[in-house]
């Protein structure tokens, strides 16, 4: 089974990416995570195989939530998505330690291969 | 050659007579051997007893005939003794005093020498005390002195002293010196102490007097400041007396004489003169005179005065003896004289005075040639010249000469008679001539009279009223203008007193400027007593230099400006009241504050705005047209080629639709207020600006900036960013620059961002027009945080725009949305 936690705090956005994640993962299990402190507790607990990110939470800089989820799992699989485009964004997130960054106006077939690929990563290590 | 076995008696008195009278037989300068031929009763105690006795002597021992013969042969032997007897007449008949005694002190045997000087027989001594013997009777302490020597010997260790009997024949005091030695046996126990002496009354008499008259000489040199000195020249041995140490005011424990150490004293400017009297005096061999300073250690000079002598010894200079008085109180006085005198006379010689001293025979007795000159006398009258005969030679010269004469015999007959007189001249001149007696003491002795040529001083005074009267003139002149000006004035002297005001001032000051002539400004107006205004007018009077200065004046709720003028007299002040001036002025400042503080409340009132705004494109639009976006995406993907074909297109259509509304919310959000800056920072804002710049402007933009970690407060990363926002924008529509170079530099205490363009450059009329509504903004934004910004335009070179902002401004500056 492959555990992915949606970090998001737009229900809708979450809604819409639960139903692209269910066509483009078999054997899925997806928690979900409104801000920060519930997407670290949940960390905290659980083994998880992905982590997709928004950047623009509320209350926190998404790049220093990156960097604590980094420092909780090393090891885990971060996908950044954001509302930005700005190459500044993607740059600041890989140097945070992302394993990919996500604009989310993309297509839900680039968003699927996307996560398809982090998690391939993780298998292979 | 064997030498003479001679009679022991004679061999002593030979001893004797060469040493002469009064000294001892040890006196004698050759050594004299004498061997012991030891046979029965001549045992080793009693030989070293006797070897006590006798120095300079050396004795050999032989223990037999055939010993003694052998160191006979040797040579060398002065005299054999053989036998007791013999020596008994050896030690009777030498004058050393000697005695044996018991370990008690009770005499065993003495010698001849004390019987025959005491004139006691030997059984009266024989078989007594020694110390109850009559030579002692006079004195206890004597006494008890030799007792205890005596026991002192005979504890084992020899005692020496000199101690004072009395003869017992004729009572006169003899001076003794004693030994007493321990005599020991053959086991080395003492049995006996034996004691010797010498007379030494003469010599201890002669030693008496001798110290005696030095110390009468001592005292003598003492009581007249007077050291004496000895210098041999061979071997530069130096001896000084005890005042002279008093004199050079050195120890004799630290100060070894010498002829060197005696120079290091003397004062450095006498040493050659010191050197040359002394060389000349030993080549000479001739008494000498002469004066000298020394130095003392603690500095003070003194002068002394030396008599010396040389003494020859084969035509040539042996030794130096001489004597030093110290005269430094007769030389100080004498110079002091020499001062004085030198003084007054130089003193009469510069006053610009004629003088004339006279005695009361009517005789000059000094005089200075200014006198000589003012009466035009020849100038080799001098003391001594007739007083009157100098009058009648000169009283023609004056106007009026029986005024003249009259008023030199009144003065001859009255001594004590002070006077002051005006002398006119024929030729013009005028002197003042005052006379007063001369007093030694109460006595008059004299009389002196001063002449002052004060022609000119006369000449002015009568030309002094018509200068009055022009300045008077002059000053009625200054009046009428002082009077017409509008500002005030007023003049005060050197104590702060109104010499003038004119009307505007009185006016000004609320009083009557008649009133206030004469009166302290102070006391007048004693608001302003230590003010502003009274410090400007010490200062100006202090340093004599103009100030100008715009005060308010509280007590009247009056601003005023004043000019201040100083001069000699006092100063002048021309003053105004600029308080309409002043507030006029302070209001207009104040509507430019109020209009800047509004114009950052509206910018920042118009920055949240922004915020909010962009804020809600991205939480609301943004994040449902993304959901839009993924779930038009899931729509076309359960379609897959099932549905028509019409459906498929419009779900496409629809998917390009999303994908430009996304297009648009993010352009628009950025440009209300780009997320970057409070996301990443200051430096990737710039950065992602620059970018889009270059894109839009086709301006390559180089950057020179920190990396993204370094932290901004986000009052001062928004100003700035919007100023390099307005600044690119001044750079595409203005400058035609092909390159901008943007750097930021960040620190504990500014950050610095400038824009440098290679465009045309800005020209200072540009700056300055008040329609450059951008760089007018720029310069607003740099305020509000404290930040200040400079702008340098060079014509076909470029323009470089820099802002420097306090980082402390982040923390303190609110009113900013961040």
């Amino acid at each position: 089974m492959t555990r992915v936690l949606l970090v998001d705090d737009s229900d809708d956005y979450r809604r819409s990416l639960r139903a692209v994640l269910a066509d483009a993962v078999v054997d899925l299990a997806v928690a979900e995570a409104r801000h920060a402190g519930e997407a670290l507790d949940l960390l905290a607990r659980e083994p998880w195989d992905v982590v997709l990110l928004d950047l623009s939470l509320p209350g926190r800089n998404g790049i220093e939530i990156l960097r604590d989820i980094r420092r909780l799992r090393p090891a885990l699989p971060v996908l950044v998505m954001s509302f930005h485009t700005e190459a500044e964004y993607t740059a600041a997130a890989r140097a945070a330690g992302a394993a990919g960054y996500l604009p989310k106006g993309s297509a839900s077939g680039v968003i699927a291969a996307a996560i398809r690929n982090a998690l391939a990563t993780t298998a292979s290590t | 050659m064997l030498p003479r076995t001679i009679d022991l008696v004679a061999a002593a008195r030979h001893c004797y007579e060469r040493a002469g009278e009064g000294e001892r037989v040890k006196q004698s300068d050759s050594v004299f051997r004498v061997l012991f031929v030891e046979e029965e009763g001549l045992g080793q105690p009693r030989v070293d007893g006797v070897l006590s006795l006798v120095d300079k002597t050396e004795y050999v021992r032989a223990g037999s005939l055939r010993e003694a013969r052998s160191l006979l042969q040797a040579g060398n032997i002065d005299l054999v003794v053989a036998d007791e007897s013999r020596l008994r007449r050896v030690i009777d008949s030498i004058f050393t005093l000697v005695g044996l005694f018991s370990v008690g002190g009770v005499v065993v045997d003495v010698n001849q020498a004390p019987l025959t000087a005491s004139g006691l027989r030997r059984e009266q001594v024989v078989g007594h005390r020694f110390i109850d013997l009559p030579w002692f009777a006079h004195s206890a302490a004597e006494r008890s002195r030799i007792e205890a020597a005596i026991a002192t010997a005979a504890a084992g260790e020899p005692v020496r002293l000199e101690a004072w009997i009395r003869s017992a024949r004729d009572g006169r005091p003899m001076c003794i010196d004693a030994a007493f030695t321990p005599l020991r046996d053959q086991n080395n126990l003492i049995t006996h102490v034996i004691g010797s002496g010498v007379d030494v009354t003469a010599r201890k008499r002669a030693e008496e007097a001798m110290v005696a008259s030095q110390t009468r000489l001592a005292e003598a040199q003492r009581v007249a400041h007077v050291g004496s000195w000895e210098w041999n020249v061979a071997d530069n041995h130096v001896n000084w007396s005890d005042e002279l140490f008093n004199i050079y005011a050195v120890d004799r424990a630290d100060f070894i004489p010498s002829y060197e150490g005696f120079l290091s004293r003397v004062d450095p400017e006498d040493v050659e003169h010191t050197k040359g009297v002394i060389q000349q005096a030993v080549e000479d061999v001739a008494p000498f005179i002469y004066d000298h300073r020394i130095r003392r250690p603690d500095g003070e000079v003194r002068m002394l005065h030396t008599r010396g002598q040389v003494i020859a010894d084969g035509g040539k200079a042996a030794r130096l003896v001489g004597s030093c008085w110290d005269v430094t109180d007769r030389w100080r006085a004498t110079q002091q004289l020499e001062h004085s005198v030198s003084t007054l006379t130089a003193t009469l010689e510069a006053t610009a005075d004629g003088i004339l001293v006279g005695d009361r025979r009517g005789k000059v007795s000094a005089l200075n040639q200014r006198f000589l000159a003012m009466w035009r006398l020849p100038s080799e009258i001098g003391p001594g010249a007739d007083i009157r005969k100098l009058g009648d030679g000169v009283r023609d010269q004056l106007v009026d000469p029986d005024a003249f004469v009259a008023r030199m015999v009144e003065l001859s007959g009255d001594d004590e008679r002070e006077v002051h007189d005006i002398l006119h001249f024929q030729d013009g001149r005028v002197f003042e001539w005052y006379s007063m007696p001369q007093r030694l003491g109460t006595y008059v002795c004299g009389r002196v009279s001063s002449f002052r040529d004060v022609t000119q001083r006369e000449e002015l005074l009568s030309t002094v009223e018509g200068r009055r009267a022009e300045a008077e003139a002059a000053r009625m002149q200054y009046e009428v203008i002082l009077e017409r000006i509008s500002d005030g004035f007023i003049a005060l002297d050197r104590t702060w007193r109104f010499t003038y005001v004119n009307r505007s001032g009185a006016r000004m000051l609320g009083r009557n400027d008649t009133d206030l002539i004469g009166k302290h400004v102070w006391t007048e107006f004693p608001d302003a007593r230590g003010g502003k205004f009274n410090l400007a007018y010490e200062q100006a009077m202090q340093e004599q230099r103009p100030i100008h200065m715009r005060e308010y004046y509280p007590p009247w709720h009056r601003w005023f400006e004043c000019r201040v003028y100083p001069s000699h007299e006092g100063i002048s002040i021309f003053f105004s009241d600029v308080t309409e001036q002043v507030e006029a002025h302070e209001q207009q400042r104040a509507s430019n504050e109020q209009l800047r503080a509004l114009a950052a409340r509206l910018d920042a009132v118009r920055e949240e705005e922004r915020r909010v705004m962009a804020r809600e494109i991205h939480d609301q639009i943004g994040q449902a047209l993304t959901a839009l976006k993924l779930d038009v995406g899931w729509i076309r993907s359960q379609l897959n080629g099932g549905a028509a074909a019409a459906v498929e297109e419009r779900a496409r259509q629809m998917d390009a639709l999303v994908d430009q509304a996304i297009g648009t919310a993010q352009r628009v959000s950025a440009t209300l207020r780009p997320a970057i800056l409070d996301d990443l920072g200051l430096a990737a804002a710039i950065r992602w600006q620059a970018r889009d710049f270059q894109q839009r402007s086709g301006v390559v933009c180089d950057l020179d900036l920190p990396s993204d970690g370094v932290a901004t407060a986000p009052t001062i990363a928004l100003t700035l960013f919007r100023i390099l926002q307005e600044a690119l924008t001044n750079v595409a529509r203005h400058a035609q620059a092909r390159n901008v170079h943007i750097g930021l530099t960040l620190d504990a205490e500014n950050a610095v961002l400038s824009i440098a363009d290679d465009g045309r450059g800005v020209t200072a009329d540009e700056l300055e027009r008040p329609t450059s509504l951008g760089i007018v903004g720029i310069r607003e934004r740099a305020l509000a945080v404290g930040g200040e910004v400079t702008i340098q335009g060079s014509t076909g070179l470029g323009t470089t725009l820099t802002v420097r902002v306090p980082t402390t401004a982040g923390q303190t500056t609110a009113g900013q949305p961040a």
